[in-house]
C-alpha cells in the first residue's frame, strides 16, 4: 500500500503541470556547448556514443540517396556569400541535389546540416577549431569533401605581388602571406577542390594534389531580376562607371587613369561614377569635379547607381592575384544592361565577346580610343548592354555545364 | 530495380536499446538487411541536456544508421502523442533519405508526426501498434496505484480518475484514431492486442497480426543446456521482469517465503541500465539459492537461457506479446505464467495450468511445486518465430504497398534459407 501511493503521488506530481516527463530511462549528457561534441566529458554525447560503439558510421550515405551538399563557409562577406555560397543552389537544383549551408562558426547548425548530407562543401575557410570539427564530422559520416574558393587565399606568390596590396598598411600584406598555409592546408583535407576561374584553377594545382574543378560565378536568379533601366541613363552626358568592392583599387583603376582623364576632359558632361571603395585624393585635380562617389552599399543599391550609366570600366593590373579573379563584374553590369570595357587580366574576358557585348582590350590597346568609340555612338553602347544581359540568360545563368560548371564536378557529385 | 528502402520509427534504437520493442524493431531491421538485401533506416530518440532541443544526429551500431531526435526531457501533453517539430524533423529526413516506406513501428513520444510527414511525402505508412500506446495515454493500461485497469473495451468515461484532464485525452484519442485512418497497414503482435484495440475503437483501413519473433538459441546452446542439466540437477527459476509489482514481483516473493523446501535457485535477471534492480533486495529470508543475473544482450542472452529450467512469468497486466515467454520456450524451459493477454498466444505445454490475474500467491506456489515435483521437468522446444522469419512475414505484407510505389512485382518473397532453426519447423504463427 505505502509503494502504490508512493506512485500514485509521484505520478499526480509529474504531471501536475500540464507536462509529461520522458520515458526514456535517463535523461543524460553533460553541459556543454550543445553540440555535445569533442568534450572529454565522459558523458557527453559523442563519449557516450563511442563507448557503445555507435560513434562510426561505417559506410558513406546510401547512393540512391539524391544527393544533399552541406556547405560551411565565411558567409561573411556578401559579394561571396551571393556567388559562392546563395547561387549554388540554383546549379545543385539543375543537378537534383539538395542544398542546405551554414555559417562555419554556428556549430550547431553545421552539425545539424551534416547529419543526414552526402557530402560536405567548405567554402574559403582556413584551418581553425571549428573547421577541424566540421573535418572530424565529415571524416566520421563519411562524407565526400570538397572545397571552394574564389580568390587565391592559400598562396604566398599571388598575395606577395598583389598590386592593390601597395596602397594598404604593409601589415595587412603580411597577414595575408602568413594565412595562405592556413587556407592551403584545409584545401588540402578536401577531396576535390573547385574553384572561380580557369587561372585559379591552375594556379591551385600548384598547391594541391586533389582534381580542381572549375565552377565559375554565374548569374543567378537575383540577378536577373535586376532589370535594365527603360529610359537609359541619366541625362545627356555620358557615364562611364568603375565599382570597386574593396580596398586597393586604385591601382587598378591607375592603369587607364590616363586614359580616362583625357576622355573626361573632352567634354564637360562626361562623368566617371565611383561606386564603393575609392581614395579620389589619388585622382588627377583636373577630373575631380566630374567625379561623382558612392559609399558602398548593398547590392541593389549598387545595382541601381550601375543602371545609371553607360559603360562599366574594369581594368585590373597586371599581376597573379589579378590573373585569378572572375567576372562579376561584368555580371552585375550585364544584368543592368550595361557593357563592360575589360582588359584581358582576369577572367571577366571570357564573358565579352570583343564589339558586341562590350570591349576587350588588351596590353596593347588603346582604352581612349574605345571610350571615344562607345561615347560617340549611343545606338552601339545601347545594343551591346541589350547583348550583355541577353547573353547572360543564355549563357551565363545557372546551369550543370560550361561555361559555368565543369561538368566533371557534377560527375563526382552524382558518383 | 533497387531493394526498397524504410524508414523505420522507433522511440529506441541500437546503441539504446531499452524494451522489448526495441529489441524487435533492431531485429528485424537487421533481418530485412541482410536476408533481404533491404536498405534500412532509423529515425529514434534520446534525451539529452549536451544537444539542442530536436537537433538530430546520426550515429550507428552494426549496419543500420540511425537518426536520433534530441527529446526536451519534459514536454507538453500534446507534443508526446503529435509533436509538429518531430514531425518537421521526420520531413527532411524523409526528404533527404528518400525511402519508400516508412514503418512507424513503436512511435510513443515521437508521435503521430512521423505518420504525417509520409503522408506529406506520398508514401506507404505501417503502423506496429505496441503496448497499448495507441488506445491509453498511460501506454500500458496501468493506473497511477500501478495495478492493471482490465477495460475491454477501453471506454474514456472509465478512464477520468486516471487522467488529469478528460478533455486533453478526448482530444489525444480524437487525433490517434485520425492518425490510424491515414495509414496503409495496422500490425499487432498478437490477436488479443488487435482485438482489443478494435473494440476500443481504433479501425484502421487494413489490419494484421504480426507476431514478434524472438532470438532463437544459438550453436551449442542444447548442448550446454543438457550438460548444466547433467551436472547441476537442482531446478533452476529465472524471472526477469524486475522487483515490480504489475510484473508479479510481490506475487512471488509470497509465493516463495510460505515454500518448504529448499531444493532449488532462482536466478533474477537484471534488466536495468546501471544494474539497480536488485541493488537493495534481500534474498536471505528466501529459501532456496537466490541469485542475480546481470543485464545481457541479445548476443548474450543463451548465457542465461541455459542456466534456467522453469520461466516465472505471474504478470498482474495483459501484455501485448511476451518475448521472454517465447524465448523461454524455444529453448525447451517450462513456464509458469498468467492469463495475461497475447502472452498466452503460444503453443507451448501447460497453456491449461495458466492462472489468472489477481490470484493469491498460493495459486503460484502450486505451480511451483509443481514444477518441482513434476516427472517430465524439460519439454521439448517450442516452435516460435525467430526475427527472420518475422521479417519475411513484414517484407510479404507490405508488398502490396511497395508494388504501389516502386512498382515491385506482385510475387511471393523468395523463401530464403533461416539462419538458425533449433527445431527447424518455427513456425510463423501470426
Amino acid at each position: 500500500m505505502k509503494n502504490t501511493l508512493r506512485r500514485s503521488l509521484t505520478w499526480w506530481r509529474n504531471t501536475g503541470l500540464g507536462r509529461r516527463g520522458s520515458i526514456a530511462p535517463e535523461v543524460t549528457g553533460g553541459v556543454t556547448d550543445l553540440t555535445g561534441f569533442f568534450r572529454s566529458d565522459s558523458s557527453s554525447f559523442w563519449t557516450e556514443s563511442a563507448s557503445r560503439t555507435a560513434f562510426s558510421i561505417p559506410t558513406p550515405p546510401i547512393r540512391r540517396q539524391r544527393p544533399k551538399i552541406a556547405m560551411i563557409g565565411d558567409l561573411n562577406l556578401p559579394q561571396c556569400r551571393k556567388y559562392r555560397v546563395e547561387q549554388l543552389a540554383e546549379v545543385f537544383a539543375a543537378a537534383d541535389a539538395d542544398y542546405v549551408f551554414s555559417h562555419y562558426e554556428d556549430l550547431p547548425r553545421c552539425m545539424d546540416i551534416l547529419q543526414d548530407a552526402t557530402h560536405l562543401l567548405l567554402y574559403r575557410l582556413r584551418s581553425h577549431p571549428h573547421v577541424t570539427r566540421h573535418l572530424y564530422e565529415a571524416h566520421r559520416l563519411k562524407l565526400p569533401i570538397l572545397y571552394d574558393i574564389d580568390d587565391p587565399l592559400f598562396s604566398v606568390p599571388a598575395y606577395a605581388t598583389y598590386g592593390n596590396m601597395d596602397v594598404l598598411p604593409p601589415e595587412l600584406k603580411a597577414h595575408f602571406i602568413d594565412e595562405a598555409p592556413h587556407y592551403a592546408e584545409v584545401m588540402n583535407m578536401a577531396d576535390v577542390v573547385s574553384v572561380s576561374t580557369p587561372v585559379l584553377r591552375d594556379h591551385a594545382s600548384e598547391f594541391t594534389s586533389r582534381p580542381v574543378f572549375l565552377r565559375r560565378n554565374f548569374a543567378d536568379r537575383s540577378t536577373l531580376e535586376a532589370q535594365p533601366r527603360p529610359d537609359g541613363p541619366h541625362g545627356e552626358g555620358f557615364r562611364l562607371c568603375f565599382a570597386s568592392g574593396s580596398q586597393g583599387h586604385e591601382v587598378d583603376f591607375a592603369v587607364i587613369e590616363k586614359d580616362v582623364t583625357e576622355f573626361l576632359a573632352r567634354k564637360p558632361d562626361r562623368k566617371l561614377v565611383i561606386l564603393g571603395h575609392f581614395d579620389t585624393r589619388r585622382l588627377p585635380a583636373e577630373i575631380r569635379n566630374q567625379v561623382e562617389t558612392h559609399a558602398f552599399t548593398d547590392y541593389a543599391g549598387y545595382l541601381a547607381h550601375l543602371s545609371g550609366c553607360d559603360a562599366a570600366i574594369m581594368p585590373l593590373a597586371d599581376d597573379l592575384f589579378n590573373r585569378c579573379k572572375s567576372g562579376v563584374r561584368v555580371i552585375d553590369a550585364a544584368s543592368v544592361g550595361v557593357p563592360s570595357l575589360v582588359g584581358t587580366v582576369s577572367d571577366m574576358q571570357a564573358l565579352v565577346q570583343d564589339g558586341r557585348n562590350g570591349r576587350v582590350i588588351d596590353s596593347a590597346g588603346d582604352w581612349g580610343a574605345a571610350l571615344e568609340d562607345l561615347a560617340s555612338d549611343r545606338p552601339l553602347v545601347r545594343e551591346m548592354g541589350r547583348e550583355a544581359r541577353s547573353g547572360l540568360e543564355t549563357r551565363w545563368s545557372a546551369r550543370v555545364e560550361e561555361p559555368v560548371i565543369d561538368p566533371e564536378m557534377i560527375r563526382w557529385i552524382a558518383a | 530495380m533497387t531493394a526498397p528502402h524504410v524508414l523505420i520509427a522507433n522511440i529506441f534504437f541500437a546503441p539504446y536499446t531499452y524494451g522489448g520493442a526495441t529489441i524487435v524493431a533492431e531485429e528485424v531491421a537487421r533481418a530485412l538487411a541482410q536476408r533481404h538485401g533491404w536498405q534500412v533506416s532509423v529515425l529514434s530518440a534520446v534525451s539529452r541536456i549536451d544537444l539542442p532541443p530536436y537537433a538530430v544526429r546520426k550515429i550507428q551500431t552494426g549496419e543500420i544508421p540511425n537518426f536520433v531526435i534530441n527529446l526536451p526531457p519534459s514536454r507538453p501533453y500534446a507534443q508526446m502523442y503529435c509533436n509538429s517539430q518531430v514531425a518537421e524533423a521526420a520531413g527532411r529526413l524523409i526528404q533527404s533519405l528518400a525511402p519508400d516506406l516508412v514503418h512507424a513501428h513503436c512511435i510513443q513520444e515521437l508521435g503521430t508526426g512521423v505518420i504525417r510527414a509520409a503522408r506529406q511525402e506520398g508514401l506507404p505508412v505501417v503502423v506496429s501498434a505496441h503496448d497499448f500506446w495507441w488506445i491509453c495515454e498511460r501506454q500500458f493500461m496501468i493506473r497511477p496505484d500501478g495495478r492493471y485497469c482490465g477495460q475491454d473495451p477501453v471506454d474514456l468515461n472509465v478512464c477520468r480518475g486516471c487522467v488529469l484532464d478528460m478533455s486533453q485525452t478526448r482530444t489525444r484519442q480524437l487525433q490517434l484514431k485520425q492518425s490510424m485512418q491515414e495509414v496503409d497497414l495496422v500490425t499487432y503482435p498478437s490477436e488479443f492486442a488487435r482485438d482489443l484495440c478494435h473494440r476500443s475503437g481504433l479501425l484502421p483501413q487494413r489490419e494484421a497480426v504480426w507476431q514478434n519473433g524472438v532470438r532463437h538459441p544459438g550453436p551449442g546452446f542444447f548442448r550446454n543446456q543438457a550438460r548444466r542439466r547433467r551436472t547441476h540437477p537442482t531446478p533452476v527459476f529465472g524471472y526477469c521482469g524486475g522487483p515490480s509489482d504489475i510484473k508479479g514481483w510481490p506475487l512471488i516473493r509470497k509465493a516463495f517465503e510460505g515454500l518448504e523446501r529448499s531444493d532449488f535457485k532462482v536466478l533474477l535477471a537484471d534488466g536495468s541500465m546501471d544494474g539497480s534492480w536488485w541493488k537493495d533486495s534481500e534474498f536471505a529470508a528466501l529459501p532456496g539459492t537466490w541469485k542475480v543475473h546481470p543485464r545481457y544482450s541479445q548476443d548474450e542472452m543463451d548465457g542465461f537461457w541455459q542456466n534456467i529450467d522453469v520461466l516465472l512469468f505471474p504478470s498482474q497486466w495483459k501484455e501485448t506479446f511476451g518475448l521472454t515467454i517465447r524465448e523461454a520456450l524455444c529453448r525447451g524451459i517450462r513456464v509458469i505464467q498468467t492469463n495475461s493477454g497475447g502472452t498466452v498466444e503460444h503453443t507451448g505445454p501447460d497453456r491449461d495450468r495458466v492462472f489468472p490475474i489477481g490470484a493469491r500467491p498460493e495459486a503460484l506456489r502450486a505451480e511451483i511445486l509443481h514444477a518441482l515435483a513434476r516427472l517430465d521437468p524439460w519439454p521439448d522446444p517450442v516452435a516460435v518465430p525467430d526475427f527472420d522469419s518475422q521479417a519475411d512475414h513484414f517484407a510479404e505484407l507490405v508488398q502490396p504497398l511497395l508494388h504501389k510505389t516502386m512498382g515491385m512485382p506482385t510475387v511471393r518473397p523468395v523463401q530464403l534459407a533461416r539462419s538458425h532453426d533449433p527445431s527447424g519447423s518455427a513456425a510463423r504463427t501470426a
